[in-house]
């Protein structure tokens, strides 16, 4: 990614109001090619909000959403050309077969594909067999299978993901993951909402904490894992004190260890030396890096800076 | 595969919505229209073979008081040659009626035996459903004026398949097929917008406008589709059971009756500029369907709007089918049942006076019906169409 590249996706001061409710509150972020964005925050932080503006479903109250430059809200269909989508729960007529939805699909982004090659596709999502079922028999899964086939309908080049790996069985999710990182190899870029934090730490180039409508957190360098420093001790009081005196920033784990964050590797031999020399009696230690869970529950717990400008 | 058309067509769209709706309703349409048909034609030609029974045994009794009034006649003329010259001024003054008795019996041809049924059997209810006065009143007056001018609008030698057409779209059978546009029409766009389809949708054609567009348009033609299935149906099955019947059969349109209040009783005026159009069978049912689809393509326009300004299908349901119950009491509501869509369902009954003189509101007219029909669905419309660029998914 450089600056100087235009975005793929780019949301100016984007607001959105709800009577006396501020779901979404001045968000500016941009995307370029490549980037795989976890966009993370819990229930009701306005993220649903925030990928339904993206994609021209919901009217912003004020600002604006740009793809590639053209404005989703003025230019629909032209911004919306190259984006695929998977918008929460995933829903399709139930009444027609996983054939006949791709196929209208197909139709409205005009395009024609031969019936082979639409078994095929629903073959390479796994849904061959199933593809002249109708839908109301599909298990939550499957239909999260057709919604990735449909959302890489058209070789998207901006993929929008709202907790896309929901009902996916292990070996599906891996295969997903897989390809999705393929997909950014070639410079798709990519912004992914889930709550599964492990699938997102896996693929996310850059990270995006919201909460209450506003960017609390980012991570633009999420490859280079923040180091800790796992330490358990006779007395525990006096370590806190001592972490505490020093402005290390530390937290206390359930079975007494405490996660001590350090800036670098050589950090960790420095600071067991100055607990042996404080006289600590030391049961155990070891370096860690530190999970995107604890990123996470680190920014929700802690007032957020206002970084919405990102 | 390339993406030579660039945005969705409207035509995708449109194709794409009628495939919905046919799969999901195609069955329950069928069903429908197997049930309208065979209903329709079956009860026709119960009513045919009934008023057929009552016009040959009105034949009958009118070709016995012929006779009975040529025996009469015959007996007075005996009568005559044998009385003394000063009383035969009485006995000429009989023959002279009675003979103008026998000419009107004779004159009671096939095609106004029950038109003259008709004024008999609305006289005898004059008194026994009093609330229906006024209306009853009127149709009694229209239904002589046609037999004194031997106009005929219910003969049952020409009941048939052909005139059954025409029936079926000027009547209340009609809310039959507004009933279907319901069906159709109502859960257009609220059920997309409930079930989470709508985003899906939106993601492939942003254009909002043109996808309501679409939409109203296949539930159009699918209504329409289903009108022109039921209109053919019913023609050859009813042709069936009672005959083709002619294409000539004459019918009388055009009327609008002043009810005038008479020291003898109401009669009807006419008015001298009235134009009567007495037009042949063929035309008439061609017009009566032409004329019903216009009037529910505006209730199925009334019925999308409905849908996407509820964004609930009970709610487009519910006022759906309360529009088409307050057809019914057009004549309660007065001059407001001019406003009421569902009043002019059979537009055609409109053009013939058949509303005008049933809701006793004189302005029910092809103009006003067509107006207010008009009026709602361009309403709608606007309304639809604003209403589905603002609607957050």
């Amino acid at each position: 990614m450089s600056a100087s590249t235009q975005p793929v996706l780019s949301l100016n001061k984007l607001t959105k109001r709800y009577h006396q409710t501020l779901a979404v509150n001045d968000l500016s972020l941009s995307l370029y090619p490549g980037d795989v964005c976890g966009f993370l925050g819990p229930n009701g932080a306005g993220k649903t909000t925030t990928l339904r503006m993206i994609l021209g479903l919901v009217q912003p109250t004020h600002g604006s959403v740009a793809i590639h430059g053209i404005n989703v809200h003025t230019s629909p269909t032209q911004a919306l050309q190259g984006v695929g989508a998977i918008i929460e729960e995933s829903h399709f007529y139930p009444y027609l077969t996983g054939e006949q939805n791709l196929l209208q699909v197909l139709r409205l982004r005009g395009l024609k594909v031969a019936p082979a090659d639409l078994r095929e596709r629903l073959h390479a999502v796994g849904l061959g067999e199933a593809a002249r079922r109708r839908v109301r028999g599909y298990s939550l899964g499957m239909r999260q299978r057709l919604a990735l086939a449909l959302a890489l309908i058209q070789a998207p080049q901006l993929l929008i993901l709202d907790e896309p790996m929901n009902g996916l069985d292990p070996a599906a999710m891996r295969e997903f993951r897989t390809h999705l990182a393929d997909m950014a190899q070639t410079g798709v870029t990519i912004l992914l909402s889930s709550h599964i934090l492990s699938e997102v730490e896996q693929l996310a180039t850059r990270l995006v904490f919201m909460k209450e409508g506003r960017i609390v957190g980012r991570d633009d360098q999420l490859r280079t894992p923040t180091l800790q420093l796992q330490v358990r001790v006779t007395d525990r009081d006096k370590l806190q004190h001592w972490l505490s005196e020093r402005h290390h920033e530390f937290t206390q784990g359930p079975d007494d260890a405490f996660t001590v964050a350090v800036v670098s590797e050589m950090d960790c031999p420095r600071l067991v030396r100055e607990w042996v020399l404080a006289g600590f009696d030391i049961l155990e230690v070891r370096p860690t890096a530190q999970s995107l869970e604890s990123q996470y529950l680190a920014r929700m717990t802690q007032p957020g800076e206002d970084v919405n400008d990102v | 595969m390339s993406n030579p058309a660039g945005p969705p067509a409207f035509r995708a769209v449109f194709r794409n919505e009628i495939e919905k709706i046919w799969v999901k309703r195609s069955k329950a349409l069928i069903i429908a229209l197997i049930i309208l048909i065979a209903g329709v034609s079956l009860v026709s030609a119960h009513t045919y073979h009934q008023n057929y029974q009552q016009a040959a045994e009105a034949a009958q009794n009118n070709q016995q008081a012929a006779t009975q009034m040529r025996q009469q006649i015959a007996q007075t003329q005996r009568a005559l040659k044998s009385v003394p010259r000063g009383k035969k001024r009485a006995l000429q003054q009989q023959l002279a009626q009675q003979q103008q008795a026998l000419q009107q019996i004779q004159t009671g041809n096939g095609g106004t035996v029950n038109e003259r049924l008709q004024v008999r059997s609305l006289q005898n209810s004059l008194s026994t459903i009093p609330t229906q006065r006024g209306p009853m009143l009127e149709q009694l007056a229209l239904a002589r004026y046609r037999v004194s001018h031997g106009l005929i609008s219910y003969n049952p030698a020409a009941d048939s398949g052909m005139r059954l057409v025409g029936l079926v779209f000027g009547g209340d059978t009609i809310v039959l097929f507004a009933l279907i546009a319901v069906v159709i029409a109502s859960d257009t766009v609220s059920s997309e917008l409930q079930s989470g389809t709508w985003g899906i949708l939106l993601l492939h054609a942003p254009r909002r406008r043109q996808v309501y567009l679409a939409k109203w348009g296949a539930a159009l033609l699918i209504l329409w589709g289903f009108m022109l299935a039921a209109t053919v149906g019913i023609f050859a099955f009813s042709s069936v059971l009672m005959g083709v019947g002619s294409t000539l059969a004459p019918h009388v349109v055009g009327t609008v009756t002043t009810l005038i209040p008479q020291n003898a009783g109401p009669s009807l005026v006419v008015p001298a500029q009235q134009i009567f159009h007495i037009i042949p069978q063929w035309s008439y049912d061609l017009l009566a369907l032409v004329l019903a689809m216009l009037s529910l393509g505006g209730f199925v326009t009334l019925l999308v709007g409905l849908s996407v300004t509820t964004r609930s299908t009970v709610g487009s349901l519910i006022i759906g089918v309360l529009v088409l119950i307050s057809g019914f009491f057009a004549a309660l509501l007065g001059p407001a049942s001019l406003l009421d869509p569902a009043v002019s369902f059979p537009l055609i009954s409109d053009w013939t006076g058949t509303l005008a003189m049933q809701d006793n509101v004189r302005a029910l007219t092809l103009g006003t019906g067509l107006a207010v029909t008009i009026i709602w669905a361009a309403a709608a419309l606007a309304v639809g169409l604003w209403r589905v660029a603002r609607t957050d998914v």
